[in-house]
């Protein structure tokens, strides 16, 4: 079985498209999304005076006519931010008001989402390539009814059957500094990952659990202050292991044969725990360059992985 | 579509509670540290000891300014392109993806290389430049003819060879031993002596008259070699050797900004280091630029200070005259010379342990940027496999590193017993590299186009994009650096002078292509297709 596996795409037009792409462009018989679908940002285009203005990746910029508009928004898009053409008062609203804010992207998000299952359904029916997408930290459960449209499946928190394969999937990550969505302590995580125990074989089963392991080599993220600032060492960002105990537990002594992950975008990497290959392709969704691990696995055995950047 | 940048924000952008978004890390911090790493004192030294002496007519500190306007654009470009394209690994990425794979390689491969030479110049210049003056320094305060023999003894190459070793292989040890950060906390030690040298120098030449200066060293040198009137023996010296200040020389002005160039590459620690910093566009954007600004004021303090109170005359004097008429076995540097002059044990003590805490940095810097590009090859499967392989324990590179450091134990031998490298050859490489990196980030607004137009610097002058000029700007900047090398006959790659070194240099170009082609031939023999690394899926 080819596998291409990425993750974090967070709401990027761009890397959505070309994950669609992927399984012809590398021969790739299942391509895996290992959640983190949702974007973050929300980009009020503001019509105010004739003219619109918006705010985004630290500039301001204003808009004269709509063709202009509608460019901005493709690209912002394409990085993974959603737009919201508005007025000043919304915007004062959405200001006041963060679970307003919280309402607003989740439209989005839901919206954006059913576009991109559509379009995969469409490009990827009658291939035989199919895709799985699981969630992450920052998605929230409101999404998973949109993910199921013809060879785009859900993939489940817990096991599932997979060609032979035992597919073990958690969307779920320890505690993160910004309190989101899917985040529980290091005991719950565990107690989620105890359904490991079901799976049979471990030379046939591959985790695909977001957060990865703790002090693995490919959890190192900045250290931040209570500001969530980025600390420095040395005049460079001090990086620090940020991934699960429970993972890094369950992984030992569990020992699939592969262990796939997302979650920490600067963790690109693969490495070895005993027996299993331990996998984070990184993620550059906001460079609209997806980031993924292209693997060839058969029954005990991982043939080879290579990290890719399309 | 019209941007602003730094223009109050009449609309704002509102995030959801999620992971990764956090505040840049403060440009100062970041910026201040780079400055230490970049080491201006060093460069200073250079100006002081070669380019006063044998570049006649030059003037220092236009020199310097110039320099740095040449230099200018080459480190806005970085910023920019680090900033729109983050990842470990800097320009290697970016020319990868933009120009070709194997010139990424290829440039990145030299950019290593080269490390290689400023990594092991530490060891070096921490003998000649702050062990034997110290050494020779309290020998002469405390009466010791032992310590003043012995800091002869450490100008020896064997001496050097040693305590090159020891700077190479220990800080390598380290790293292996040790996780990065612990490395990188030397730093917290190191740099509060470094600005507390400064400080001594300072105080040490402002509290006497240039006569009282001059007096103070002839004493030094009396008690350290017996040589009496030392000023003037150096004059005379000097004078025989060729040695006179003479009128103001343009091409000798330019012909100089071969010595500030080599320090260049340093400046840029942040681009290299970009990957890891998430939403530190900011940070990325000012703390290459901001940093060449301090290092070019404090650059020219120093130099206001020494040229000032000491005289340039007098220091040009010290540098061309045969040093053993003074009785030494090396031409004092100008910390020495402050130390010396000061007439305080105290005061010479810190200058010299100041200045040779400037050169500590050089070494796990230069480790750690060729260990992670290193890594960025391996991860991309260019490069073996073993050398991203990382210690469970202490999460370092362990493999890369100790390639790195038994390249540079070999190269060290060469520093200490021949004269093939000078910093300037670590710096010809490399800005090379930097010229072809300045031409892939020209390509950012055509072939990165959502990147460029939603980015602070987005923008247009008539019709070319900004960036393409200020990186333009850079590559000729780069280009006009290479030529000063290689017509600099003290630069050590002069096509004349040093031919060798020019071609051997020049050549490193191909070999880095002919290797990440040879590294393609033998992964397909492995069933891995080496290109799928960087080939860009067609997002429509």
């Amino acid at each position: 079985m080819r596998i291409f596996f990425v993750s974090d795409i967070h709401g990027s037009v761009k890397c959505f498209r070309k994950l669609v792409n992927a399984g012809k462009f590398y021969g790739a018989d299942l391509l895996i999304m290992g959640g983190d679908l949702a974007g973050k940002q929300l980009v009020p285009v503001v019509a105010r005076g004739g003219v619109s203005r918006a705010h985004y990746n630290g500039a301001d910029f204003t808009f004269e006519t709509s063709e202009e508009i509608a460019d901005f928004e493709r690209r912002v898009a394409e990085l993974g931010a959603y737009t919201l053409r508005t007025d000043p008062e919304f915007v004062e609203q959405l200001a006041a008001d963060q679970e307003l804010v919280e309402q607003t992207l989740r439209r989005l998000i839901l919206e954006r989402t059913e576009e991109w299952v559509a379009l995969a359904a469409e490009r990827l029916g009658g291939t035989g390539i199919r895709l799985l997408i699981g969630l992450g930290n920052d998605d929230f459960a409101g999404m998973i009814p949109y993910l199921e449209h013809g060879p785009v499946r859900y993939a489940p928190d817990g096991l599932l059957d997979l060609d032979g394969f035992s597919l073990v999937s958690l969307g779920w990550s320890n505690i993160t500094p910004w309190h989101t969505n899917r985040e529980c302590s290091e005991d719950v995580l565990a107690g989620k990952l105890a359904v490991v125990h079901e799976s049979a074989d471990p030379s046939r089963t591959i985790f695909n659990i977001h957060v990865p392991p703790y002090d693995c080599g490919l959890d190192f993220a900045p250290r931040l202050d209570d500001s969530l600032q980025i600390q420095l060492e040395g005049g460079q960002p001090d990086m620090i292991p940020v991934g699960s105990t429970a993972v890094a537990d369950s992984i030992a002594a569990y020992q699939p044969l592969l262990s796939l992950h997302g979650h920490i975008h600067e963790g690109r990497g693969q490495t070895k725990n005993g027996r299993t290959l331990v996998v984070n392709p990184g993620s550059e969704y906001d460079q609209g360059s997806l980031l993924g691990a292209l693997i060839e696995v058969r029954p005990g055995k991982v043939k080879r992985c290579q990290l890719v950047a399309g | 579509m019209a941007t602003t940048h730094g223009s109050p924000a009449s609309e704002k952008l509102f995030a959801r509670k999620s992971s990764g978004l956090v505040r840049a890390a403060s440009t100062t911090d970041a910026s201040l540290v780079n400055v230490y790493v970049a080491t201006f004192p060093i460069m200073v030294s250079f100006l002081l000891s070669i380019v006063l002496p044998f570049y006649g007519g030059a003037n220092l500190y236009l020199t310097l300014l110039i320099g740095a306007v040449v230099a200018l654009p080459i480190l806005i470009t970085y910023a920019v392109a680090s900033s729109i394209m983050r990842r470990s690994g800097g320009d290697y990425v970016f020319i990868s993806r933009l120009l070709h794979p194997a010139v990424g390689f290829a440039a990145n491969f030299v950019l290593v290389a080269f490390q290689v030479v400023f990594l092991t110049s530490a060891g070096y210049y921490f003998c000649l430049w702050c062990l034997a003056p110290l050494s020779r320094l309290i020998g002469v305060y405390a009466g010791s003819p032992g310590l003043i023999n012995f800091a002869n003894t450490l100008l020896q190459p064997l001496s050097i060879f040693i305590v090159s070793e020891i700077f190479v292989l220990g800080f390598g040890a380290l790293f292996v031993a040790r996780s990065t950060r612990s490395i990188l906390k030397i730093f917290r030690y190191t740099l509060p002596l470094s600005l507390i040298g400064l400080l001594a120098f300072t105080v040490g030449l402002l509290m006497h008259s240039t006569g009282t200066l001059h007096a103070n060293f002839d004493h030094y040198i009396q008690g350290a070699s017996g040589v009496k009137h030392a000023t003037a023996v150096a004059a005379a010296s000097a004078k025989a050797n060729g040695f006179s200040l003479v009128p103001f020389s343009l091409a000798a002005t330019v012909l100089a900004i071969t010595w500030p160039s080599f320090s260049l590459p340093y400046y840029l620690g942040s681009a290299y280091f970009a990957g890891e910093v998430r939403s530190g566009r900011r940070v990325q954007l000012l703390a290459g630029p901001v940093t060449a600004l301090i290092g070019v004021a404090g650059s020219l303090i120093l130099l206001a200070l020494s040229l000032g109170q000491l005289g340039s005359g007098f220091l040009g004097s010290i540098a061309a005259a045969d040093p053993a008429k003074l009785g030494l076995g090396g031409a004092p540097t100008y910390m020495e010379v402050a130390a010396g002059s000061s007439g305080n044990i105290v005061l010479g003590v810190l200058i010299l342990v100041g200045f040779g805490s400037w050169l500590i940095p050089t070494v796990p810097m230069s480790l750690l940027i060729m260990t992670r590009c290193i890594l960025g090859w391996s991860m991309d499967r260019v490069a073996p496999d073993a050398l991203s392989r990382v210690s469970g324990r202490t999460n370092s590179p362990y493999v890369a590193v100790i390639v790195v450091t038994a390249v540079s134990a070999v190269i060290s031998w060469f520093w200490a017993y021949t004269s093939v490298f000078t910093v300037v050859v670590g710096a010809f490489g490399q800005v090379i590299t930097l010229g072809i990196g300045c031409l892939a980030a020209s390509l950012i607004p055509f072939k990165q186009r959502d990147l460029y137009a939603t980015s602070p610097i987005a923008g247009y002058l008539g019709r070319l994009p900004k960036l393409t000029i200020i990186a333009l700007l850079g590559v000729l900047g780069a280009l006009l650096i290479t030529i000063n090398f290689a017509r600099d006959p003290s630069s050590g790659v002069n096509v004349q002078a040093s031919p060798v070194m020019f071609w051997v240099t020049i050549g490193m170009f191909p070999a880095g292509v002919a290797l990440y082609y040879l590294s393609g031939a033998i992964r397909r023999h492995q069933g891995i297709d080496l290109s799928l690394a960087f080939r860009e899926i067609p997002p429509e």
